[in-house]
């Protein structure tokens, strides 16, 4: 297995992400267990967990195409074997679990979502935040106006925001 | 206008932003960016530059501008583009190409690995730049001769760029030609076909490009196909996928390749030698106009360096890398293993472990360095949209990657008149999409005395796995 592999298998696990493509609790569908794989890593890329992967914007915010092909990858090795991280890179994903914790089940995936999506539309794609905001607003009905704005607030305190 | 000859479409069209961007020293540095890396060293001819290529996918692109608003007037629609946004389009598949680094995709690889060793297991505090995308949005933005050129004509760098980033979010009202520069069938991909079959002497491209383009339509905000081309499509695609199997994962190509990125690793490590991969020193020379010299050439003559510095009297893998590359000495096929395979089996992945486990094991019995050995591994999917995403999907809604994928438009059909070519029943590819092909192959570098060892892990690894020898 190549050190990508384990690095990424590693980053989950220290998150306290399972790098499962389906829910063993049941609570999330296939689609949505992908969508927190997926936001989980543009997250921790933010917060300077260089991961390597490129994303792009779809229906439901950013994606990377690797990323996928990766993590479908990693449920076909019975022993991933481990890699060390350095101690500024697990701090760094300490950061990042605190701010995971904030919701559980769906709610975590709505949140997810929010964070990543306003984060690429203002640090990618050049928008201000009010114009993520509306963009959010007309393309992500299912994401409530207080969790938009509690996106903000928390990529503004940590900093990913300007 | 102004017109280039070019050895695979004859006359290029060309206005005068475009052949002042072509004159630009950051463009020019593509003449000595080869597209195939070393494969020159196994197709002679396969020589051909980034630069002639980019001109390629221009006039791939202008012909599909010409052709979506002609299908738009036949279709009765009402689609316009202006001349300037027509022209930005067409900068942006001219300009595609422009963050190649030199060699390409094996840079990209050392890079990658070298970020994966530096910033996340070292924890070194380092901001590099790994991608062609990422470095292409650094000089069209920071080079002061194509800003100046682009800002003469009235273009904002970053609208430009901002076309091939593949992190640029386009809201459903606006103009979002995107596809024609960046999708599964788009300017680059067709030229690439064509090219590397004209200059490979391989027959794979002989593909009517032309007809391909002409059948491009705009619905639903899409670039779309009409239905009559799946075939030409399906050809297309199945074209490209051999291309790639006969010259891309050649088993020379491979194993030089692998030489290749290990020299650039090297040098990387070994600053003096001058391979840069931090952002900031990048821009730099960018902005100083020094990255003209950012080329094939420059990395040669560090690989030539590197080499005068190795004792030759000490057989280092990092030697005898730089041999292979610089004198033609690749590495051996010890072993291979191809199978097409369905998403759900693990036959690849429980391959891969047992092969690098039999390796490891011989190595460490017969005191080898385990460095001069190499095992590649790759699932080869034919699509963009992974096969276990796609067998999974109960609907088009499932599939993540729908911007991207060759779409088909059917006029006549009772309910979705746009839907992507992996859903097509009357597509080949919709089949061979669920399908990945597993491809693992074994290296060894020619290090003294490698022959027996080379015969003896040939037996081995062929007698444990279910490949014919």
């Amino acid at each position: 297995m190549n050190d990508g592999l384990k690095i990424l298998h590693k980053f989950y696990k220290e998150l306290g992400v399972e790098p499962s493509v389906t829910d063993s609790s049941g609570v999330l569908s296939g689609v949505d267990k992908r969508l927190v794989l997926q936001k989980a890593v543009f997250v921790g890329q933010l917060y300077g967990v260089d991961l390597g992967y490129s994303y792009n914007w779809y229906v439901r915010g950013p994606y990377s195409p690797s990323l996928a092909n990766d993590y479908y990858d990693l449920q076909n090795f019975d022993d991933v074997g481990d890699i060390t991280f350095a101690d500024s890179v697990v701090e760094k994903i300490s950061k990042v679990k605190h701010l995971f914790e904030k919701y559980n089940g769906k709610q975590r995936r709505d949140w997810l979502e929010a964070l990543a999506s306003i984060a690429f539309l203002v640090n990618k794609s050049n928008k201000t935040v009010e114009e993520a905001l509306e963009i959010i607003a007309e393309v992500k009905g299912h994401i409530s106006a207080a969790m938009r704005d509690e996106a903000v607030e928390a990529l503004r305190n940590d900093g990913i925001l300007a | 206008m102004r017109t280039i000859f070019d050895p695979v479409y004859g006359s290029v069209p060309i206005s005068d932003v475009e052949l002042e961007i072509i004159s630009a020293p950051a463009f020019q540095r593509l003449q000595n960016v080869k597209q195939l890396g070393l494969a020159h060293l196994i197709f002679p001819g396969a020589n051909y530059s980034r630069f002639s290529h980019s001109i390629g996918a221009l006039r791939n692109a202008r012909r599909f501008i010409e052709a979506i608003k002609e299908n738009a007037k036949l279709d009765g629609l009402n689609f316009e583009i202006s001349p300037s946004d027509e022209q930005r389009y067409r900068l942006a598949a001219l300009l595609h190409d422009i963050g190649h680094f030199p060699f390409s995709h094996a840079t990209e690889v050392a890079f990658d690995e070298y970020r994966q060793e530096e910033k996340i297991q070292s924890g070194r505090e380092i901001e590099i730049v790994d991608n062609h995308e990422d470095f292409g949005s650094l000089i069209i933005n920071h080079d002061p001769a194509i800003n100046e050129i682009l800002a003469r004509h009235d273009f904002i760098p970053n609208d430009i760029s901002s076309v091939f980033a593949s992190d640029n979010y386009v809201g459903g009202r606006e103009l979002n030609l995107k596809a024609i520069i960046s999708s599964e069938l788009d300017c680059d991909r067709l030229d690439y076909l064509k090219r590397t079959s004209h200059f490979s002497g391989l027959p794979f491209g002989n593909v009517d490009i032309d007809y391909l383009i002409r059948s491009a339509h705009i619905h639903e905000g899409k670039l779309c196909f009409d239905k009559k081309a799946i075939k030409s499509i399906d050809h297309m695609l199945l074209a490209r996928f051999h291309d790639y199997q006969q010259v891309v994962y050649h088993k020379t190509l491979i194993a030089l390749e692998w030489s290749l990125k290990e020299a650039i690793k090297h040098c990387i490590k070994v600053n003096d030698n001058g391979i840069e991969i931090e952002k900031s020193v990048l821009i730099r020379k960018i902005e100083s106009g020094e990255i003209k010299g950012f080329d094939d050439f420059k990395f040669t003559e560090a690989f030539k360096q590197a080499h005068s510095h190795c004792s030759v009297n000490k057989e280092t893998s990092a030697l005898l890398h730089l041999d292979a590359i610089l004198h033609r000495k690749p590495a051996k096929q010890v072993f291979y293993s191809q199978e097409y395979m369905d998403p759900t089996n693990k036959s690849h992945e429980e391959l891969m472990s047992r092969v690098e486990e039999v390796l490891e094991n011989y190595c460490s019995e017969n005191s080898l360095d385990r460095s001069n050995f190499h095992v590649w591994g790759k699932k080869h999917n034919i699509s963009k949209v992974n096969p276990t995403e796609l067998c999974e999907a109960r609907s088009v809604s499932d599939i993540a990657v729908t911007e991207e994928l060759i779409h088909i438009y059917n006029c006549s059909a009772d309910g979705d008149k746009v839907i992507p070519l992996v859903f097509a029943k009357n597509s080949l590819i919709s089949v061979l999409a669920r399908k990945f092909l597993s491809d693992i192959r074994v290296f060894i570098l020619p290090f003294k005395g490698y022959e027996e060892h080379r015969r003896n892990l040939t037996s081995i690894l062929f007698s444990q796995s279910s490949s014919p020898q």
